[in-house]
């Protein structure tokens, strides 16, 4: 239960799944005959069978829906896409968390309903005053 | 440069229908490369031979073919039903000139005249069953003097430059990457280099797999155009790219989810080159990448583009800035060290 706790906790959105490989991959290893990551981020753990002629395959995703920032507006709030299935109905008001540890607050735009609000009416509150500059 | 935009996008080459634009190309780049040859789905693959010894494969694809329309039947009365070769939106269609199999016959976009439809008719556009090419011919036989089923049609758009330091022309998506891929060309590159020219991009990236398979590079770098929504009513965080605001370095798009170091590698490259860049900041749209990078074991794959307003429609609109930067990223690209090692 432990372990799984560990796995739940670590930010592992889809694209970014380098920190949920490293910590199954320090699970893993000492079980396993071969242990290495693929072009895609694909982590392989390779266990030798007695039944050499025939190869097994067992396949588990390791990356987790999310969202990923896409713009932020002069008052410094953040516009966001969806990386995987998520639902606006349970978005507003949650609170998120990015990899470097700033957290958030989802929020609707006023002049839409909920229910027919489209992900381009959401933003996320990180309390900050203004938009930075983002590049020089 | 521009003169030869001109010719690339002036050029048929609907997609599955490339043998026009393929032959335009292969005399643009044939100089400057060792090798080039057609793949068996068509895609036109020129090879250039890096400086550098450790046989390190970069690959560069750009679709070469674009959208447009084919002649499905043709009619008694002699005009002619046709369907989209890619996405096309129904509502640039209506009163379009277009020109017809290699002999680009003009043909003009119809439907049924406005006082004959109904009120709902009138309402949208109309679906592309419901509309025909007129060529003028009395009926189907003088109409199959001159076309057949099968046979397909460009938008009759011509190349300007206009207000400031705008290009408007057809199929700029993506001859605008093909054209920064012949540029690239010309120069010494590091890496052996395919410059790929793929097929059926528009129809479902379909040349782009066995180009990706039989090259299996170390890094694919995607270059094609990219919808810029920078108009007004359009809200700021929802304007996918703008215009003038430089080269687009792909996070994400409908077909494909980046790695960020990769990703990384490239904005350190167009910021080292002085190369304007930005962000999509919309998750839409399709390029070659999906395509390539689920090639095989996985291939490691980067996009970028040149933003274009009113993508599909007969008339494209890009900035030349923006085209600069775009030409000036892949010069840098071929050319950088830091990019495979």
């Amino acid at each position: 239960m432990e372990f799984l706790k560990k796995l739940c906790s670590v930010n592992s959105v889809s694209g970014n799944e380098e920190k949920v490989a490293e910590i199954i991959k320090n699970e893993i290893s000492e079980y396993v005959d071969e242990i290495y990551t693929d072009v895609m981020g694909n982590l392989i753990a390779v266990k030798k069978g007695s039944e050499t002629s025939r190869k097994f395959m067992l396949a588990a995703h390791m990356d987790e829906i999310g969202v990923m920032v896409t713009f932020i507006d002069d008052k410094g709030y953040l516009r966001f896409t969806n990386l995987g299935g998520v639902k606006t109905d349970y978005l507003c008001g949650r609170a998120v968390i990015f990899d470097n540890g700033v957290k958030g607050i989802v929020f609707k735009e006023d002049n839409v309903e909920l229910s027919k609000a489209k992900l381009g009416n959401f933003y996320i509150d990180i309390g900050a005053k203004e938009k930075k500059k983002p590049k020089n | 440069m521009i003169e030869t935009l001109k010719k690339l996008t002036l050029t048929k080459g609907v997609s599955g229908d490339e043998d026009y634009i393929r032959k335009l190309i292969t005399y643009e780049i044939k100089d400057h490369v060792d090798a080039i040859y057609t793949d068996n789905i068509g895609n036109l693959i020129a090879f250039k031979k890096g400086i550098y010894p450790q046989n390190k494969k970069l690959m560069l694809a750009a679709h070469m073919d674009e959208v447009g329309l084919i002649i499905k039947k043709i009619n008694d009365d002699g005009y002619l039903s046709f369907a989209a070769m890619g996405g096309i939106d129904k509502r640039v269609l209506l009163g379009r000139r277009v020109l017809i199999g290699d002999s680009g016959i003009v043909g003009v976009i119809g439907t049924k005249a406005v006082h004959q439809q109904s009120e709902d008719e009138r309402k949208k556009a109309p679906d592309i069953k419901k509309l025909y090419i007129d060529i003028g011919a009395k009926n189907k036989e003088e109409a199959e003097k001159v076309v057949s089923p099968a046979d397909t049609a460009v938008f009759d758009s011509d190349f300007i430059e206009f207000g400031d330091g705008l290009i408007k022309a057809k199929a700029l998506d993506n001859r605008a990457g093909c054209l920064a891929l012949i540029e690239a060309a010309k120069g010494s590159v590091l890496y052996d280099t395919y410059f790929v020219f793929t097929v059926l991009e528009e129809t479902g990236t379909k040349g782009a797999y066995t180009a990706a398979f039989s090259i299996n590079p170390d890094l694919a770098v995607v270059v094609d155009t990219t919808t810029a929504a920078d108009f007004e009513g359009v809200k700021e965080h929802e304007r996918s790219t703008k215009l003038g605001e430089g080269t687009v370095i792909f996070l994400i798009e409908g077909t494909a989810v980046y790695k960020r170091t990769s990703v990384e590698k490239i904005k350190n490259i167009a910021d080292k080159a002085g190369v304007k860049w930005q962000h999509k900041n919309v998750a839409a749209g399709g390029l070659d990448s999906g395509a390539i990078q689920r090639t095989k074991g996985g291939i490691e794959t980067v996009a970028i583009a040149t933003p274009c307003r009113y993508l599909h429609s007969p008339s494209c609109v890009i900035s030349k800035d923006d085209l600069n930067a775009t030409v000036s990223l892949v010069k840098a690209i071929v050319t950088s060290p830091e990019l495979l090692n």
